[in-house]
Order: structure tokens, then C-alpha cells, then sequence
């Protein structure tokens, strides 16, 4: 029995060590905490697609897993945007869709936003992703608003 | 093992080296295949465990991580036959967890997703998830009390060739 339990509390470490290694070291890994409160209610207001919090959409700007996708029309864009963002109105999305369709497939993560909470261009431009066939399309709810509360960089600019 | 009409008996049947091996590998790749799209989605997985409501909200992330890795190494570990007396006690371990979970929250009424097998889909967890979930708690139990009995050397076991059992 002793030798079963060493050898459980062996595989437990083992495991975690593994586990947490391999989620360090992935692209798509996950906080190790998060508010899931907020999560489920960011959510909520996406009507049920994936939303990621301001901490998450820094953290992954940072660490450059994702893709940022501004949903606004190209002159509130140039007023101010997510710095490596690119613009797909989903106004003209039809339009635009082509031409970034290449750098969408490849990102890894793809992280959509608009001005903030109570805009919807994030989600309808999420929807047509999803729809169009590209995966792992999440929506940063807070938008520009809590991308410069939070004291993140803008850029100006096309 | 055998009677003494030359038939074997029900404790033969158990103690059959073949059986046990069998046993052994069917637990294994089925907690291998359980881990395979958890660790693919942690994310969704972690989503699950959350719905579960049951772990405090610093613990779900860290389970999301840890666990599915737990899960592929015991099932390893089983197929191989190498640590396999820690492996099912994990295991049975893990499986009285899983079991709680799920019967708490048929008792609450929630209607969420499993998350055994797949992090995502539509279909939520019934009475055949408990009595599925029971049915390798047998499996697990009976690999336990196989590889307490000395006389009993379970076949295609790399522990036999690395001596530790």
C-alpha cells in the first residue's frame, strides 16, 4: 500500500509538472486564475459567445497569441486603434473579409472589439467569422473603452 | 485457478492473467482518450468545470490544467502496465470525485455538460453518465484487488521488466 501511494503522489507530481509546462509553454494556454464571474457575465452580454476581460485581451497582446480585429468603420479605426490591430468593418465585411482572410487563417487566436460594452459590432463581426469557418474567435467586450481606462497603448493611423 | 473437475471457477476467471490485462489496457485507453480533447481545449474544459460549481473559482483554472494531464498519464502509465498499483489508485480516486460531482448536480437539477469525454457539445449529463462512470469504478476496484494478490502476474507488463509493481 505504501509503494501504491508513493508511486500515486510520483504520478501526481509528474502530471502537474507536465501540465503546467505544457500550458506555459502553448499559445492558447490559460491563466492559471481567473474571474470567471465576470467571464460568464461578459458571455452573457455576447449572447453566449466566448468574451475575453481587458486582463486577458493585455495579457495576450503581450504575449502576442492573438490576432486583434477592430469591428468599427475605417475612420473611428484611424482615430484609434489596438496597436497591431487590423480593421475589418463588419459593415463592409463581404468587402474586406478577402483581403485579411490569409492573416485570420493564420493567427492562432483571434481577439474581435469595438468601442465597448454596449456596442455590438464585436459580436456581429464574431458571428460572420465563426460563420465564414475560422475558429477560436473571441470577443473583448470592454473594447477601446477599457483598452485606454487600463492605460494601454493606441495608435493613431490605417 | 482451476476447480477440481478441471474447470475454472469464478475467482479463476478474475485472477486469469488475460482478464486482467485486458481490464488493465480498456482502463487505460479510456481514460488516454477522456484526457485527449481536454488538453486540446483547456479553455472549454475549464468552462466545464466551472458549470460544475462546485470547485472555488482559483481552483477551476488550475484543475482545468492539472487534471487532463492526470488523467493521460494514469491511462499511460495502465497500457504500459508500469505504476500501475498508484495508477488505479488515482483513478478510483478520481472516479469518486466524478461520480460526487455528477450526482450532486443531477440532484440539483443542472442541466450541463459532462465534460468527460468531449469539452464541448450539446449533450448534457443523465443517469447512464453515473452508472458509465460506475462501471470503471468496478474496473478500477477489481485492477486494485488483482494487484494486491502476489500469486497473480498480470501479462505484457512493463513492470515485470522493470521489476517495480
Amino acid at each position: 500500500m505504501s509503494r501504491s501511494l508513493l508511486q500515486a503522489v510520483a504520478i501526481i507530481l509528474l502530471s502537474g509538472t507536465i501540465g503546467f509546462a505544457v500550458n506555459g509553454f502553448r499559445s492558447d494556454g490559460i491563466p492559471w486564475v481567473e474571474n470567471w464571474q465576470e467571464k460568464v457575465l461578459n458571455e452573457q452580454l455576447t449572447g453566449g459567445l466566448p468574451a475575453v476581460s481587458v486582463k486577458e485581451a493585455i495579457e495576450a497582446h503581450e504575449g502576442d497569441y492573438a490576432l486583434f480585429v477592430d469591428a468599427r468603420e475605417p475612420d473611428f479605426f484611424k482615430v484609434g486603434h489596438i496597436p497591431g490591430a487590423i480593421n475589418l468593418p463588419v459593415k463592409d465585411f463581404d468587402g474586406v473579409f478577402p483581403t485579411v482572410k490569409k492573416r485570420l487563417l493564420a493567427a492562432p487566436r483571434i481577439i474581435t472589439y469595438c468601442d465597448g460594452a454596449s456596442c455590438e459590432m464585436s459580436v456581429e463581426l464574431t458571428e460572420k467569422l465563426l460563420f465564414a469557418g475560422l475558429e477560436r474567435v473571441e470577443i473583448f467586450t470592454g473594447g477601446m473603452q477599457q483598452w485606454k481606462a487600463a492605460g494601454q497603448k493606441v495608435v493613431r493611423g490605417p | 485457478m482451476n476447480s477440481k473437475d478441471g474447470k475454472i471457477g469464478l475467482r479463476g476467471w478474475l485472477t486469469h492473467p488475460n482478464i486482467g490485462v485486458v481490464a488493465r489496457v480498456l482502463l487505460g485507453c479510456v481514460f488516454i482518450y477522456a484526457s485527449l480533447d481536454k488538453i486540446r481545449h483547456p479553455e472549454f474544459f475549464a468552462e466545464a468545470v466551472y458549470n460544475y460549481q462546485l470547485a472555488p473559482e482559483m481552483a477551476v483554472n488550475l484543475v482545468a490544467i492539472w487534471l487532463p494531464w492526470l488523467e493521460f498519464l494514469c491511462g499511460v502509465l495502465l497500457v504500459l502496465g508500469l505504476w500501475v498499483r498508484g495508477s488505479i489508485l488515482i483513478l478510483s480516486g478520481l472516479l469518486l470525485v466524478f461520480l460526487s460531482a455528477i450526482g450532486i448536480n443531477l440532484a440539483r437539477g443542472l442541466d450541463i455538460h459532462c465534460g468527460c469525454f468531449t469539452t464541448q457539445g450539446s449533450h448534457s449529463m443523465n443517469i447512464f453518465t453515473l452508472f458509465r462512470d460506475l462501471s470503471f469504478l468496478f474496473l478500477a476496484l477489481y485492477l486494485f484487488w488483482l494487484y494486491q494478490i502476489k500469486s497473480v502476474r498480470v501479462k505484457f507488463s512493463l513492470s515485470r521488466v522493470f521489476k517495480r509493481d
